[in-house]
Order: C-alpha cells, then sequence, then structure tokens
C-alpha cells in the first residue's frame, strides 16, 4: 500500500476507535505547500506540551492538599490542546478529570490522570508511526 | 474485494422514514458505524454490507431470525457502574479502571513516554459538555437504529457472548480464512463505550455460515425551529445545519472571498490552538494578528486605531489597496480606511478566546466596547453553555464559536458576523451622507 494510504489509513483506524476526531483530518487537509510539515509541527508540538501538562498534574495530585484550582486550569489547557489536535479521548477524559477536580475528589483525579496518561502514551505511540510515514513519503 | 466489481456488494443505505436532519454527536456516530463497516468488510467475502437506518419506539428490539444467535448490550458510562441486558449468554461489559501501579508523586519525563506494559481497559469517555450545549433545547427525541448487515462468515454463540469486549481474538472455527486471525481487537469495544455515550444500546445477531447484523438504537432529537437573524442567531442556523443529515448531503459551499485579504486578530494564550486557528485563518487568505491574553488584544486594537487615526491625518504616500473594510465613522474604529500593507490595516475582526491569564476574553471586549470600539468579536470557547454564551452577548461579543472549531464553521462564523457589521456601517455612511 502506497506510504500515503497507509498515513490515511492509521488516521481512519484511529478515528474508528475514537482516538482521534475529524479535527485531525482538519490539520491534514491544511498542510499544504507553504506549510508542508504542519502536522509534524502541531503533533510535536502536543507531545512536548503534554507531557509536561501531565508531570505538572502528578506533581500537583502527590500533594496532601492538591490545588484544585490550578489542577483544574492546567486540565483546561490540556483539554483544549488535546481537542485542537482531534485527539478526542483525551479531550474526554480531561472533560471527567475537571470534574474530579470541582468535586475535589483526589481519589477520582487519580484514577483518571492515569488513564489519560495511558491514552497518551498510545496517541503518541500510532502519531510516532504516523509522522514515520510521512517521513519516508517526503523524504525528510 | 468490496464494493463496484467485486464479489462483495456495497448497497446504498437504505434511509427510507427518517428524518432528514437530527441531532446527535455526528463524530461518535460516524465512528461506530465505519467501525460496523470496517468489521463487516473484514469477514465477509461474497455477498453484501449494507446500513439500514430509521426511527424505532424506544423499546424496540430488532428480532434476530430464526436459527440466530443475539446479544445486546446497554452500556453504561458511568465506570462504577454497568448494566446490560443480554438475550443469549451473559456478555457484560464491565470496563474496570487500570490498577493503581504507579507510584505517588511526580513522574519524570521518561515515566511518562514509557510504553504501557499490557493493554489497559480505559474508563468510557464521558458525556462530551462541549458539544451540545451550544444548540437550542431540542423540540422531541426520537430513537434512530443503524443496522450494518453481512453475508460474512458469521458468528457462533460463543464468539457472541465476548464480542464486545477488548482484543477478543478470533479463533480459526469464528474468523474467517486466509484473511488475518486478528479479531474484533479494540474496534467494537469501543463502539460499545460510544453507543454508551450516547445514551443507547447495541447489539448483534449471527448465524454461523450466513452473516451477522450489528446494530445499535439511539437517541437522537428533532431539528428545532428557526429563531431569530441576529449574528448569534445566523450562526447558530448555520451550526445547526451542520449537523449530521442521515441523507449523506453536505451543506452549502461555502463563499470565503470576502474573507481574503481581511485582517484578524486572533487572542489565544495556547500555542496549540494559536497554531492551528492561524493555519485555518491564513488558509482562508487572512491575515493574522496574535494576542496571547486580552490585555494584549485591547492593546492591539488601540494601536490599530490609533494607526488609522495617524494615517487619516496625513496624506496618503501610496496606493492603497482596497478591503471591504468601511470608511471610519465619528468612533475610534478599528475598521477605517484601508492602509497600504496588512500590518497597517485595521483589524476586521477578533476572535476572542474566553479563558486567558491576565485579562480574559470577556473582560477584554467589555474594555473594547466601552472605549467606543465597535469592530465584530467572534468568542472561540470551549465552555459553551447556554450561560456562557449570555455573558458573551451581554459583553458586545457578535458571534460564538465552541472549540475544536473546524475551518468551515470558521469560516461561517467569520462571515456572519462581518456580514452584519458591514451592513451596519454601510447603512450609517449613508445616512451620514443624506
Amino acid at each position: 500500500m502506497a506510504l500515503l494510504e497507509q498515513q490515511l489509513e492509521l488516521v481512519k483506524c484511529m478515528q474508528a476507535e475514537g482516538i482521534l476526531d475529524d479535527q485531525f483530518s482538519q490539520l491534514i487537509q491544511l498542510q499544504d505547500e507553504s506549510n508542508p510539515d504542519f502536522v509534524k509541527e502541531v503533533v510535536e508540538l502536543y507531545f512536548d506540551d503534554s507531557v509536561g501538562k501531565i508531570e505538572k498534574v502528578y506533581q500537583l495530585l502527590s500533594s496532601p492538599t492538591p490545588d484544585y484550582d490550578e489542577l483544574d486550569q492546567i486540565v483546561h489547557q490540556f483539554k483544549g490542546s488535546s481537542a485542537s489536535l482531534g485527539a478526542t479521548y483525551i479531550a474526554q477524559l480531561c472533560i471527567k478529570l475537571r470534574e474530579g477536580c470541582q468535586q475535589q475528589n483526589a481519589a477520582a483525579c487519580q484514577q483518571l490522570v492515569l488513564q489519560i496518561r495511558e491514552a497518551f502514551v498510545q496517541l503518541k505511540g500510532r502519531l510516532d508511526v504516523y509522522l514515520q510515514l510521512d517521513k519516508q513519503r517526503t523524504g525528510g | 474485494m468490496i464494493g463496484k466489481g467485486g464479489p462483495v456488494a456495497l448497497q446504498p443505505p437504505q434511509l427510507a422514514g427518517v428524518p432528514e436532519y437530527v441531532f446527535c454527536d455526528p463524530d461518535r456516530l460516524r465512528g461506530i458505524l465505519l467501525n460496523l463497516y470496517t468489521n463487516a468488510a473484514k469477514f465477509t467475502k461474497r455477498g453484501h454490507i449494507v446500513l439500514r437506518a430509521r426511527c424505532v419506539a424506544r423499546d424496540y428490539t430488532p428480532p434476530a431470525p430464526a436459527g440466530y444467535s443475539a446479544i445486546m448490550l446497554q452500556p453504561s458510562y458511568h465506570p462504577s457502574s454497568s448494566s446490560h441486558r443480554s438475550m443469549d449468554m451473559s456478555s457484560c461489559v464491565v470496563l474496570t479502571p487500570p490498577a493503581a501501579d504507579q507510584p505517588q508523586g511526580s513522574m519524570s519525563r521518561a515515566e511518562v513516554l514509557q510504553t504501557a506494559a499490557a493493554p489497559v481497559a480505559a474508563a468510557p469517555a464521558a458525556a462530551d459538555d462541549s458539544d451540545s450545549s451550544n444548540l437550542e433545547p431540542p423540540q422531541q427525541q426520537q430513537q434512530q437504529q443503524f443496522e450494518v448487515e453481512d453475508t460474512g462468515v458469521g458468528i457462533t454463540r460463543d464468539g457472541l457472548a465476548t464480542l464486545f469486549r477488548e482484543y477478543v481474538q478470533g479463533t480459526d472455527d469464528e474468523m474467517c480464512k486466509p484473511r488475518t486471525r486478528g479479531g474484533t481487537g479494540l474496534g467494537l469495544s469501543i463502539c460499545s463505550k460510544q453507543v454508551g455515550v450516547l445514551g443507547g444500546v447495541i447489539g448483534a445477531h449471527s448465524c454461523r455460515g450466513h452473516g451477522s447484523t450489528f446494530w445499535f438504537k439511539i437517541p437522537t432529537y428533532m431539528r428545532p425551529s428557526r429563531s431569530n437573524s441576529s449574528s448569534l442567531g445566523k450562526q447558530q442556523q448555520q451550526q445547526q445545519e451542520q449537523s449530521l443529515s442521515l441523507d449523506g448531503r453536505a451543506p452549502p459551499a461555502l463563499d470565503t472571498a470576502r474573507l481574503v485579504g481581511r485582517r484578524v486578530l486572533l487572542a489565544e494564550d495556547n500555542l496549540i490552538n494559536q497554531t492551528v486557528a492561524r493555519k485555518m485563518l491564513s488558509s482562508l487568505g487572512m491575515h493574522v494578528e496574535v494576542a496571547v491574553n486580552g490585555l494584549e488584544a485591547l492593546h492591539a486594537v488601540q494601536r490599530t486605531a490609533a494607526q488609522q487615526q495617524q494615517q487619516q491625518l496625513t496624506p496618503a504616500t501610496s496606493s492603497s489597496s482596497s478591503t471591504d473594510d468601511n470608511t471610519s465613522n465619528n468612533k475610534p474604529d478599528s475598521s477605517g480606511a484601508a492602509a497600504s500593507t496588512p500590518a497597517e490595516q485595521p483589524f476586521s475582526i477578533v476572535l476572542m478566546d474566553m479563558a486567558m491569564p491576565v485579562m480574559g476574553g470577556v473582560e477584554s471586549t467589555q474594555q473594547i466596547r466601552s472605549q467606543g470600539f465597535n469592530l465584530p468579536i467572534v468568542a472561540m470557547t470551549a465552555n459553551a453553555s447556554d450561560k456562557d454564551r449570555d455573558e458573551c452577548a451581554a459583553a458586545g461579543m457578535n458571534g460564538f464559536l465552541s472549540k475544536p472549531v473546524l475551518r468551515d464553521q470558521l469560516a461561517r462564523a467569520l462571515l456572519a458576523a462581518l456580514e452584519d457589521y458591514d451592513g451596519t456601517q454601510q447603512q450609517q455612511q449613508q445616512q451620514s451622507e443624506q
């Protein structure tokens, strides 16, 4: 299968599985000659940003008295950037985590952060494959 | 091979009797249908695959043909509870959270990036709190049932029992040869979760050697009547027209020529959101300036208005590029006469995030309006409740977009806000000339 088809198939599968949504397809459509690495740029920005946010969330939750307001702000940001990328499953988990913050439910928050981490690792693995295919296709 | 000329006919969807438009979650619905189609394609060597959709009664369950085994689940999206009804064998999808195997405390970057050792059954996603809250209250709920029928290898009774679990690996008896031995993997499990989030029921009936029908039933809402003609109302209409059209008709094509060359101020603190929005706006031919908070946005509007006034006081030294912007009125207005470079052009419109540090979107808008600037301001926000909409309107915003924003939605909102504004400006100009 041509590399582009493989990439698109990978995205379709992730969309069918509910990991990504249409927003990611938008990013692919936005990529053009003036910005041929647009998707890579956004994905890598997201990876970098997300790792920092997940670390920070773990830090905050490790405190005996977590600052739920700060936690909520970080998760709100994370939800926004996940939604902008099309990482819909992570965005949904962030919504749940915000509810946990608003209820100041430490146990629920910790559980959700674990799930977010797992979902992020899964997403990153699959998008790394996507980027590898892109690199092979473009010779970059 | 599936499709035209192949041994498996992909028949056109049968949509008799379904309404033209309904409200639901188009992304989830699309994902579920794609998954079911993909599964059907994987296990069908000859015959057909067909989708049927119809309105059904709330308690309706499709009957299985004689000799077929059946299963039905009512997935719950609360991890602490699960409910199911099984017509054949118990096959409860109990979504257990992963074991708490991580130490408390901070995690290193390496730990965060470490691949999970074993697959984890993730809790189902919560109902999205942003998708439906920007719609008018639904008038009527209807149950829509979708079925994907195939004439594939069929599934045994035992196979049905575990069908919606993750990582079900097909045996030689249950799955066809010589295709890959892979079973249903995550797909059907995710389908059931998504159906659960939508508040529906999912099931299947199958007979070995004859084929399968996977079905699900979800509540949807009828399209409310059209309301006011304000920009916010027009935009709502446009967003409603983007709701899933079950007969597959696309919304009318957009004429975005009116946006080309216009200058937009994007007030957004999140770098990823900025990058995506900036690219969308550039792809529409607009010139983008970014402010990272509401205070920067206010200063940018003030600065361009001051530049505008300065240009009006001094003679033009080069020919101006023509824009669709109106000439200035008595109020300090950022949409005045054209300037020669994009950086000197006034802003035609502001896209304003709500939650920003230093100064949020609402306060920034209030300040902008209190200083007499009447250029269109469209809210872009992940918070899409009625209360937020009201707050935006009260602050003086002209439009409202729920994140994440698709390009077409963005274009529609910009066009609607500009149409209203340009119309008002023209009227004022005509009145002042009389």
